[in-house]
């Protein structure tokens, strides 16, 4: 591995060129096996993204359907005492959610990651989990609206169609208008996903040791800031280009059934 | 189940009223097991509203309506259970795009009737095969005609064993040469009770 490294360098410069290339590639990388370090913070980058998304996505559906329900909720002329009881629990949750939307979408994620790292959860020992928290409570204001969005977005006429065969607003939901709406709103779901992978890199602020993290104890460490920020750039970089690439496949895929 | 004697939808005093227009204004009639009865009138005379205050798809503003001697407007009775019994055919067919046919036709008996699968979809076969769409089972909504569509929404209704069917302006939405297809099923619905036929004429409800 070592010499064909060194070969590539020397085929295209000078042996002194090479030579001083390879000294800083084995520095950063090679010495005290660093690189591992990388891959130990691409690994909590990983975890880190695929739990936040998990969480945030189906707090961001709660939030989507709760908003849905009580802006298209009907009210009857006659109710009983649980449905308005029901009514009024819905205000209060649509109110509560509505807050909720506005103060994380109105306030920096990295703002965000330190006051639950640093003040809510100080106390908190569990880095990874506290960050997950933070990136998932972050992630399901934007999933909220993505969701509400494709809801808003299914033809009112399946909903009655649902409800005519005797299906309650929920099981129609469940069965007929989600399931809709999330193939509509897929797109917007895996950008959120590349968006909330690049933004986990704000979780190396507060000290967890991600991707961009190792890339900065490197640096530390060797005094060379640009190999290892350029490695940690181009890591990112095929991992955003991965899913996208997926999500582009999984687009098709569900289109084809509408020709 | 219910005699020819007493009515199988009675409607008392129905009054429904959007925020500047009234669209019924007090109307009582009776439908009874077996007839079939036309609702007809000039546009925006109400027939729809009508039609689907039926099933509380719209929520009346005065008024009862008893179906099978229920009162289906009070809020203490489950509407779901009453919609079951009633089918309805809309005029945009509302079929669900990202099921196939065979699962639109199965998913009511089965979440809501509890049938097997394989009893489902014998029934949904077999109601498939009369209206000549055997070999549509497996197909998405949008690879039909829109009389195809409609003739699947009707099976749709159908496979619920309604005791009652509903329909909204079933032949509006498709081509003239598609109408006679859809037609002919209603028809072939009809045939067997067609007791007593009646037409109203629907004059400006109020």
């Amino acid at each position: 591995m070592l010499d064909i490294i060194y070969k590539i360098l020397a085929f295209f410069t000078s042996d002194a060129t090479a030579d001083r290339w390879f000294e800083q590639i084995y520095d950063n990388f090679i010495k005290d096996d660093r690189w591992t370090w990388l891959l130990n913070g691409l690994w909590v980058t990983l975890r880190l993204t695929f739990f936040a998304f998990i969480f945030g996505f189906l707090l961001g559906l709660i939030i989507a359907i709760i908003r849905v329900s009580h802006d298209k909720r009907v009210v009857m002329p006659r109710q009983s005492f649980l449905q308005r009881l029901g009514g009024i629990i819905l205000g209060i949750l649509n109110t509560i959610c509505k807050i909720y939307l506005n103060i994380i979408q109105g306030t920096p994620t990295i703002v965000q990651i330190m006051i639950i790292y640093f003040v809510i959860l100080a106390s908190s020992t569990n880095k990874i989990g506290v960050a997950i928290l933070g990136f998932t409570i972050n992630s399901s204001a934007y999933v909220a609206e993505i969701i509400r969005g494709g809801i808003n977005g299914v033809d009112q006429g399946q909903m009655e169609a649902g409800r005519s065969l005797g299906f309650g607003y929920i099981p129609t939901m469940i069965f007929i208008i989600i399931p809709q709406a999330l193939k509509s709103a897929l797109p917007a779901l895996c950008n959120e996903l590349v968006v909330l992978l690049k933004e986990t890199s704000v979780a190396s602020m507060v000290a967890l040791q991600d991707l961009l993290a190792a890339a900065m104890l490197i640096r530390g460490r060797t005094a060379n800031a640009f190999l290892p920020l350029i490695a940690a750039a181009i890591i990112y970089f095929v991992i955003v280009s991965i899913l996208r690439a997926v999500s582009a496949r999984l687009e098709r895929r569900l289109n084809s059934g509408d020709r | 189940m219910t005699d020819n004697k007493t009515p199988l939808i009675r409607v008392e005093n129905l009054t429904k009223q959007f925020s500047t227009t009234t669209a019924l204004d007090n109307v009582s009639n009776n439908i009874y097991n077996g007839e079939v009865v036309v609702v007809i009138g000039p546009s925006g005379s109400g027939k729809s509203t009508f039609l689907r205050c039926l099933n509380l798809l719209e929520v009346p503003t005065d008024g009862r309506i008893y179906f099978e001697g229920t009162d289906i407007t009070d809020p203490h009775n489950n509407i779901n259970k009453h919609r079951q019994k009633m089918g309805m055919v809309f005029q945009h067919f509302n079929l669900f795009p990202h099921m196939t046919i065979l699962r639109i036709l199965t998913i009511g008996p089965m979440k809501l009737l509890k049938k097997s699968r394989e009893e489902a979809t014998k029934k949904a076969l077999e109601l498939l095969d009369r209206v000549g769409l055997a070999d549509r089972a497996e197909s998405y909504p949008n690879q039909l005609s829109g009389g195809q569509k409609q003739r699947v929404a009707i099976v749709r209704a159908l496979c619920m064993e309604p005791d009652v069917m509903l329909f909204d302006e079933p032949t509006s939405a498709l081509d003239p040469e598609m109408v006679g297809e859809v037609l002919d099923v209603m028809k072939m619905l009809a045939l067997p009770v067609r007791s007593a036929q009646e037409s109203y004429l629907w004059r400006r409800a109020r």
